[in-house]
């Protein structure tokens, strides 16, 4: 099975499937490594792209739209599948957004992401800081199992024979909750520290001064 | 506390409570996936003439200071980075250390991202020399933010959020400064070549068509033409050579190496698994793979399908 295009960050894995001809192109946004910066400078199928080309939603289009599957990264989610990619659960704001918000708009947005860290767990009843709307958030895959956004029935039944072990979100939060109990929630004050923008300029939340 | 902090504010389409007004701009609270409709024209920066600009084409300048100068940097003024080099950035902290030195005040950083080596802007976060960062808050940074240290109200972004900022005007940058691994002195440039090699100028690329000024900083200075030229020297006002322009081989930093835990590497191999079964990885198929270790494993697990 070949691949038309892979979005970079390119890294060496991504250099060597290029290179083995496993995926004919990568447009990249940014290179992870330096084989991924010798693969650019030396591969005209390793090609350079912007934040224009990829994800400017206010544009006439963009690439980000048009991939099969993002694979991306959370430190929480919620029940109705919205997440947090900028804070943790103390609240501290600890991460930039990147390119996630706008890799969201793929065709399958997959969050792996381990079921709970340093016993605190990732699946909440509210995320602390909301990143990204659930509605653009299809599955969520975890050690002890996964979860497809209801909204997804075509995901649904694509896998209904599946032997991987699939659960509703409420499920996998149970089960974390059942193995650290229910996190302690970080103190905020009424001041507004930083906002966070939405891919079209929007203000979708805020982060709050953290008291403890 | 600072109480400039609270604010007017609504609870937007998604549930969440957020300010009308913040760092003295009107704010839209989120409406929904593609329900704010934009209007208008995208912002324009000046028109310039080639009567300003040696025919020569030799942009050169002494320094950063001396071309900081030049473009007129003062108080309160938007600054922007990329961040290309990641950790191996050289440029950003020297830029507000000059700035610091000139006494300015009330500016606003707006790289495309953060690093720890740039943790000591701390420091002129709390002098006052800068006001906010709009762009991401990480580390140490990220934890000045939260615990309300900072003057203005930092303003994250995604990377196409940041570019629809600056097309629509809603952040004006002053002066962009891109460190460039290979540049001419008409300010042509790329980061596939020279020592400092770090890819592509990809993030820089709003900065140089929407900035008011642009500084080209490189530690490769080629005669004309740079080729390729990933950022076009018909946008750039000055170019200065430095000894060391970035660390490329820090590029590499904590989200950006490919997992070696077996729970990660678990999850890896569960969503290529749930990627083939639900006939997602077929002929012709795309993906895309977040930085952060358990998503960079993946195409591992896609290879061998």
């Amino acid at each position: 099975m070949k691949a038309r295009f892979a979005r970079g960050g390119s890294n060496k894995y991504l250099v060597q499937m290029l290179e083995e001809g496993l995926v004919d192109y990568i447009l990249d946004g940014q290179t992870f490594d330096l084989e991924g910066v010798r693969s650019m400078r030396e591969n005209p199928n390793h090609l350079n792209t912007s934040p224009f080309t990829s994800y400017n939603y206010h544009g006439k289009g963009n690439f980000a739209t048009m991939v099969d599957t993002s694979i991306l990264g959370a430190t929480e989610v919620d029940l109705n599948f919205n997440a947090n990619v900028v804070s943790h659960s103390d609240g501290l704001l600890l991460h930039g957004i990147g390119g996630w918000q706008n890799c969201l708009f793929s065709k399958c947005t997959i969050l792996p992401i381990p079921l709970f860290r340093d016993r605190i767990p990732v699946i909440v009843d509210q995320v602390t800081t909301l990143c990204g709307p659930g509605e653009l958030i299809d599955v969520i895959v975890t050690e002890r199992g996964i979860a497809i956004n209801p909204l997804r029935q075509d995901l649904i039944d694509a896998m209904k024979n599946s032997k991987l072990p699939l659960k509703t979100i409420e499920q996998l939060k149970n089960e974390a909750e059942k193995i650290c109990g229910k996190p302690s929630k970080p103190v905020f004050g009424d001041e507004i520290v930083a906002l966070v923008k939405w891919v079209d300029g929007t203000v979708i939340d805020v982060g709050r001064r953290v008291v403890s | 506390m600072n109480n400039n902090k609270i604010l007017e504010q609504k609870i937007n389409a998604i549930g969440r409570k957020v300010p009308l007004m913040a760092n003295g701009q009107a704010q839209i609270p989120y409406m929904g996936v593609g329900k704010y409709r934009p209007d208008g024209f995208k912002h324009a920066p000046r028109i310039s003439t080639c009567a300003d600009y040696p025919a020569d084409g030799n942009k050169l300048v002494s320094d950063l200071r001396e071309a900081l100068i030049r473009c007129g940097l003062r108080n309160g003024m938007t600054i922007s980075t990329h961040h290309h080099f990641r950790n191996g950035d050289l440029i950003a902290v020297q830029i507000f250390d000059i700035a610091h030195e000139l006494g300015i005040k009330d500016l606003v950083w707006f790289p495309s991202a953060s690093f720890p080596c740039q943790e000591v802007l701390t420091k002129y976060l709390e002098d006052g020399t800068i006001n906010r960062i709009e762009g991401s808050m990480n580390g140490a940074l990220g934890k000045f933010c939260s615990e309300g240290k900072m003057t203005g109200i930092g303003v994250l972004r995604s990377h196409g959020g940041r570019y629809q900022a600056v097309q629509d005007g809603e952040v004006e940058i002053d002066i962009a400064v891109i460190a460039a691994p290979t540049a001419d002195a008409f300010g042509n440039a790329n980061g596939v070549n020279g020592s400092a090699a770090c890819g592509l100028l990809g993030f820089a690329l709003a900065d140089s068509q929407y900035a008011d000024k642009v500084i080209v900083v490189t530690d490769n200075l080629v005669p004309f033409p740079c080729i390729p030229w990933q950022i076009q020297g018909n946008y750039v006002d000055y170019t200065v050579v430095v000894d060391r322009v970035g660390i490329p081989e820090k590029i590499i930093s904590g989200t950006t190496e490919v997992t070696k835990s077996p729970d990660r590497l678990l999850l890896a191999e569960m969503t290529s698994q749930f990627c083939v079964e639900a006939g997602i990885v077929k002929e012709n198929f795309s993906f895309q793979a977040g930085a952060g270790g358990t998503a960079l494993s993946i195409g591992i697990y896609f290879a061998e399908y």
